[in-house]
């Protein structure tokens, strides 16, 4: 299988957005903007970091659910703030600090969903098939579902650094420049998730159960 | 990687993008920039106001600094250890009266602030003034009557001061505040050196005719350290006094008079009662404090004559007299008296006071003395004093 980075991609053009609307800024153009308050701004960060905020939480969180525009929303307060905060240290792209904050953002809604679900919330995972044909598409469902929750429980350092890598296709030096650490530290995370996912994964399926 | 590892989560790449109509789409991008848009321009403020803030604090920092730095300035007794170093080396006259003797000149001293440094007058008090002086320290010294005493101020190498209180005769009381750790605040008689460090105390030097003169002080509050010239030194405590000698006489003590009833050796015979003999009338009983009162008149006497003041030491003998006319030392204040006149160049009244004395004591031992100066014929040095 071949891991594509994910690049930002233009919306498809409406009859409302006009070609001209949103300049077409570098990473460092729409910084400046956005310090100088330009009203463009918005829709200039939007449009570069929708696909990726978009992709992250759809992958961790799974199919589009309710909470879905809430954490798009929650992710984009969080990106203004860090930029704000001078968090972003302009060594990686946006993108690739929008994905990991929206890899945070996504892991720990996981894990609340999690805890919601052992206070006795019913998912649909949980619902039984109403179809025989359907079983094939209820387990793999299944399988994906056991991966979140495995996801869920494990170290969110790790997880991060997993999803990023695996799900994102960062690199290892990016993953250390957004998340402030060393090379060997995302190394040593990164390889420490994948043994811990797995080991979790071997086990029977404690799903419901405290880790 | 492991596949194993591997596939699970590559598991999550696939599934189908969902897609929103282009309405719902555009509407959520407008809705989300514009969310950006306030979110950003709240914080931009929320930042100015907070650098705003920061420089109001800084500011006002600054000047509060630069205030108190100039109200310090301008009044250098608002902190007791850095304000004494710049006050100028003065000290004023808050009550009572005194005499400044400077160069052999006795000038009244008035309530201006009188210089203590370098060549420092010498406070000079009569037998009836008693004065408080006021240092730049703040420290309150009451000079006692009949009492000579040299102030002194001076820097010392890091940047304190040191304010000296030479007591050549009589007595002070000083009351010092606390100073900080650069002053320092000492009383000196000719044989002892009083510390101070914030307290209530008094020193008197003691010039007792018949005993070595000595330093004596009283503690009243606080604790001083008093050296005596030997080396040996001790703190006092509130209550606690202090003398630098036990009173030992210079000379022997001249040996008493006979008794006039002889005594009779046991085995003689009895004989006639022996006609009793006339008792001369014991002195006085003299209570220690008129005697302190005496020794600071003859005392303070014999220091304005030293100091060129013999009309003052004249009045000083005259008060002692007259005061105490039957006491021991009046004795030797007429023996001073008439040799006083004599080198002051009024003869008659020395020759008329040294009849007096001769009236007055007959057997005294000044007599032969007394009857040159009464013959007009002086048989003394001028101004030599009694013992």
């Amino acid at each position: 299988m071949v891991i594509r980075r994910i690049q930002p991609e233009h919306m498809p053009q409406t009859g409302q957005r006009q070609a001209n609307e949103v300049p077409d800024w570098t990473d460092f153009e729409l910084l400046n903007a956005l310090a100088a308050q330009d009203p463009r701004a918005g829709l200039a960060l939007y449009d570069r970091l929708i696909r990726i905020v978009e992709w992250t939480i759809s992958r961790v969180m799974g199919q589009r659910g309710s909470d879905h525009e809430d954490l798009v929303q929650s992710a984009f307060e969080q990106i203004v703030d860090s930029l704000h905060r001078r968090r972003y240290a302009r060594d990686c792209s946006l993108t690739s600090w929008a994905s990991a904050i929206s890899c945070h953002i996504a892991l720990n809604a996981l894990r609340s969903r999690r805890r919601q679900r052992l206070l006795g919330e019913k998912t649909h995972s949980e619902l039984p098939p109403a179809r025989a044909d359907l079983e094939n598409q209820l387990a793999a469902r299944q399988a994906l579902e056991r991966i979140r929750g495995e996801l869920s429980r494990m170290n969110q350092a790790r997880a991060e650094v997993l999803v990023l890598h695996e799900v994102n296709g960062l690199e290892l030096t990016e993953i250390a420049q957004v998340l402030g650490i060393s090379l060997a530290a995302a190394q040593s995370r990164l390889s420490r998730g994948r043994r811990e996912l797995l080991q979790r994964l071997e086990l029977p399926n404690l799903q419901g159960e405290a880790s | 990687m492991s596949p194993k590892t591997q596939s699970p989560l590559r598991e999550l790449c696939r599934g189908v993008w969902p897609v929103q109509d282009p309405e719902t789409e555009e509407r959520r991008r407008q809705q989300i920039a514009a969310r950006i848009v306030v979110q950003n321009r709240q914080l931009a403020q929320r930042s100015l106001s907070r650098r705003r803030q920061v420089w109001w604090v800084a500011a006002a920092a600054l000047l509060g600094s630069l205030s108190l730095l100039w109200v310090l300035e301008r009044t250098p007794s608002a902190l007791p250890g850095t304000a004494s170093q710049a006050t100028p080396a003065s000290a004023r006259l808050v009550a009572g009266e005194a005499s400044l003797s400077q160069q052999g000149v006795l000038l009244p001293l008035g309530a201006s602030p009188f210089d203590v440094s370098g060549e420092a007058p010498i406070l000079v008090t009569r037998a009836d003034q008693a004065a408080e002086v006021r240092l730049s320290s703040d420290t309150a010294v009451k000079v006692e009557g009949a009492s000579e005493v040299g102030l002194d101020r001076r820097q010392t190498a890091t940047g304190g001061f040191e304010e000296h209180v030479r007591l050549r005769a009589g007595s002070v009381a000083l009351r010092v505040p606390k100073l900080g750790e650069r002053g320092k605040v000492a009383v000196e008689t000719p044989d002892s050196w009083i510390e101070v460090h914030g307290t209530q105390f008094s020193v008197r030097w003691v010039q007792q005719a018949p005993l070595a003169p000595f330093t004596e002080v009283k503690v009243k509050e606080g604790k001083v350290l008093v050296r005596s010239r030997d080396g040996a030194s001790r703190f006092l405590g509130a209550g606690e006094e202090w003398r630098s000698s036990a009173e030992q006489p210079i000379a022997a003590v001249p040996p008493a008079a006979p008794s006039p009833i002889a005594t009779v050796p046991p085995a003689a015979p009895p004989k006639a009662p022996a006609p009793v003999a006339v008792v001369p009338e014991p002195p006085p009983a003299v209570s220690a404090s008129e005697l302190a009162a005496q020794n600071r008149l003859l005392e303070g006497a014999e220091l304005a004559r030293k100091s060129g003041m013999p009309a003052l030491a004249l009045e000083r003998l005259d008060t002692l007299m007259q005061r105490y006319p039957k006491a021991e030392l009046a004795h030797n204040a007429h023996v001073q008296r008439f040799r006083l006149l004599w080198s002051m160049g009024r003869r008659a009244e020395s020759m008329s006071a040294a009849r007096q004395y001769l009236e007055r004591y007959p057997e005294g031992f000044a007599r032969d003395e007394a009857q040159r100066y009464a013959s007009g014929a002086e048989g003394s040095k001028p101004g030599e004093m009694a013992p």
